[in-house]
């Protein structure tokens, strides 16, 4: 069975799991053909309310304030949910502004 | 609501003034209004230290209310680092107190002949005698200036030896570990002879539809949390994006020379918050309250209480520096706002200093005996001190990081990082994020507007996720016109007397919250004319006083590729100059960078036409 790696980072991982420090790592199997934003509807069909800070289930988007990465490169908010996954790709949710 | 207060420390004389409605909703407060008194008093060849230089503390018409965190307050001077026009932010509870004291604005002009500070209580102001304050660190003047006047509901804005030493990057200090700090406003405040701001008061902030304004606030406060801001910073403070900047690739490392930092989840916001377990310390009518106290747990300093500290410091006395030790990072930052510096330019000059040391350029002769080398924290800490009081090699390095390069010489110049103007940038490595590098370098006001950070709220559908979405990282034509934009937004905020984190919500619903405050009808449309107006009048200022398209550009350290990391091989080097082109046109600029006349005449600065000429 194909698999891939979702890494979530604190805060965004919060409300998915009861870790505080650290980011989440979770190893999921996918299905043929699945995308993203499938695999993370099929997460979230557990508990909508805890991936709800990552994506809005209506709109099919990752929230805006999240940054994803994929296999090292960064995706466009509004094609992240349509990208097709693959065996042992790597998919990193980030939080992010600058400054402070 | 607009009422000012003119210091003169020449004649030790204080008076008041009446702002008419018409500027006030022109220009709103903090960075706008003080852009407009700059423009209007300080013409071409006054220079930063001229006590013809004024030096400017502004709330906004939302300061001291209820509004989200209005408890901030703009700094706006002519600075030291780059004689040109500074607009720089601190937040805490001064902002409120000013306006609870009945005042809008403090405009401080001319150069005290002994050491004063400006004591300001319910509508009365006066000059004290500041002799016994001199040398204090500026947490030792807020605590004696509080038992002397024996109010603990007491702001103090003040310097600390850095300001009085004139060091060019000295910032203004208030409220315990809330810093202006860009371009040496301190060091104004210093050539002044003005050691402390001191304010309290008990006026209520008048507001024109209570029921109305208390619901639209809390509807802020409800969206609030929902933007990124919201999100990340009441659990985990600034630091809390600590990793994902080096997943992104613009973590500031060693002075550029790298952008791996292996031990960066030590310093993330989940293991700051979860090695200290500080005690929250809010500002004014803040519900996020990210601000922390916190005790440093190992180290010579152990037990010491310090602020935690917010993520561009942090980086300054962690990565950029070669240090892996938290404990040590915070009381680093913690000593520098103490002795009164911006975190900043610490940053690039300590970098600077350290990566010439390692390279050879300069040794322990240079140092005055002390190991400059990579994650040295006592080295580190010992060069703080001697900048502060320009002892030794600190007066060569209180110059800030250019001047310091070009007496260092060599090749100094080349690792130095800084925009042309003469400044550093914020503490974040921009040739990872060019949004970053480029709207430091094109900023009219030292670092740049709230905007660059900010939730773009209506402008958002326009310019897709702008700085937030790194697909665009490296885009020469995305970034240009986001910052435009985004400038324009982030200038308004920087208004209104609250906190940019808070501030992340709809631009309506600002203006709704502002109309609610004032009575006024005033438009999300109207706001984002406000911002771009008081950017037009910076940029006009500083025309005034000499700038050129030239002091839009960045330093040889900045234009590089860096050699590991996302960004491994990209360069905006070869790109910034048709950047610089498509900015000026967006904004309804010439190729030189000057604002066209029929752009002023929109925004209502016909009289800055005729000396554009």
């Amino acid at each position: 069975m194909a698999k891939v790696v979702l890494k979530i980072y604190p805060p965004l991982s919060y409300k998915i799991s009861s870790k505080r420090v650290g980011a989440l790592i979770l190893e999921q199997e996918i299905c043929q053909r699945e995308t993203l934003g499938d695999l993370l509807a099929r997460l979230a069909s557990g508990d909508s309310e805890a991936w709800a800070v990552l994506f809005d289930v209506q709109t099919r988007q990752i929230k805006p304030y999240v940054v994803t990465v994929f296999n090292g490169v960064a995706l466009p908010v509004r094609e992240a949910f349509e990208t097709r996954l693959s065996d042992g790709d790597k998919i990193t949710f980030l939080p992010v502004y600058g400054g402070g | 609501m607009g009422k000012v207060l003119r210091v003169d420390l020449a004649k030790e004389r204080v008076t008041e003034e009446k702002l008419d409605e018409a500027t006030l909703r022109s220009f709103i407060g903090g960075s706008g209004l003080g852009a407009k008194i700059m423009y209007d008093e300080v013409p071409g060849g006054i220079e930063w230290s001229d006590p013809g230089n004024r030096l400017i503390w502004a709330t906004g018409v939302l300061g001291g209310t209820r509004a989200p965190a209005s408890g901030t307050y703009a700094v706006v001077t002519k600075g030291p680092l780059t004689n040109f026009l500074t607009a720089t932010h601190a937040n805490g509870f001064f902002g409120a107190r000013l306006k609870f004291a009945g005042y809008d604005a403090v405009i401080v002009q001319g150069a005290a002949k002994r050491w004063v500070y400006l004591y300001i209580h319910d509508g009365v102001a006066e000059l004290r005698d500041a002799a016994h304050l001199l040398g204090r660190d500026t947490w030792e003047t807020e605590d004696m200036l509080k038992k002397e006047i024996g109010e603990r509901q007491l702001s103090v804005s003040c310097i600390g030896p850095a300001g009085e030493n004139l060091v060019k990057y000295a910032a203004i200090c208030s409220d315990r570990g809330h810093v202006a700090s860009t371009n040496g406003c301190g060091a104004v405040m210093g050539s002044k002879k003005l050691k402390a701001i001191a304010v309290h008061g008990k006026a209520a902030v008048p507001i024109n539809d209570k029921r109305r304004f208390t619901a639209l606030v809390k509807e802020w406060w409800d969206l609030s949390y929902a933007t990124m801001f919201g999100m990340l910073i009441p659990s985990m403070g600034t630091c809390g994006y600590f990793s994902a900047s080096h997943e992104l690739g613009f973590l500031a490392v060693k002075n550029f020379t790298a952008n791996v930092f292996p031990d960066h989840p030590k310093f993330n916001g989940d293991n700051v918050r979860a090695y200290y377990k500080g005690k929250p310390r809010p500002c004014y009518a803040c519900r996020f309250a990210h601000c922390h106290e916190i005790e440093i747990k190992s180290g010579p300093h152990k037990g010491e209480i310090v602020e935690e500290a917010e993520y561009e410091p942090v980086t300054a006395f962690s990565s950029m520096i070669g240090n892996s030790d938290l404990d040590a990072a915070e009381w680093l930052a913690n000593l520098n706002d103490r002795l009164g510096m911006d975190a900043k330019e610490q940053a690039f000059v300590i970098g600077l200093a350290i990566e010439c040391y390692e390279k050879g350029l300069i040794t322990k002769k240079d140092t005055d005996g002390v190991e400059l080398t990579w994650g040295n924290v006592e080295a580190v800490e010992t060069t703080l001190h001697k900048i502060a009081r320009r002892n030794g090699f600190g007066d060569v390095l209180a110059e800030g990081v250019m001047r310091a390069a070009q007496k260092i010489g060599g090749d100094a110049p080349k690792f130095a990082v800084y925009t042309h103007k003469g400044i550093a940038p914020h503490v974040l490595d921009g040739r990872g994020m060019w949004f970053i590098a480029f709207s430091f370098a094109l900023s009219d006001m030292g670092s740049a507007p709230a905007g660059d950070m900010g939730d773009l709220g209506d402008l958002m559908p326009t310019v897709g996720a702008g700085f937030m979405d790194p697909s665009t990282a490296f885009s020469a034509e995305v970034v240009p016109k986001n910052f435009a934009l985004i400038g324009r937004r982030g200038q308004f905020i920087d208004c209104l007397g609250v906190c940019m984190f808070a501030s992340g919500v709809q631009l309506k619903h600002v203006a709704d919250t502002v109309s609610a405050a004032t009575g006024w009808d005033f438009t999300w449309r109207e706001a984002v004319d406000v911002g771009e107006r008081g950017l037009n009048l910076m940029r006009a200022f500083n025309i005034r006083h000499g700038h050129t398209r030239e002091d839009n550009s960045i330093s040889p350290r900045i234009a590089e590729a860096p050699h590991e990391g996302p960004a491994k091989g990209i360069s905006i080097g070869p790109k910034f100059d048709k950047m610089v082109d498509d900015y000026y046109e967006a904004m309804d600029w010439d190729k030189a960078g000057r604002p066209l006349p029929d752009t002023l005449k929109r925004l209502g600065l016909e009289y800055v036409i005729k000396d554009l000429k």
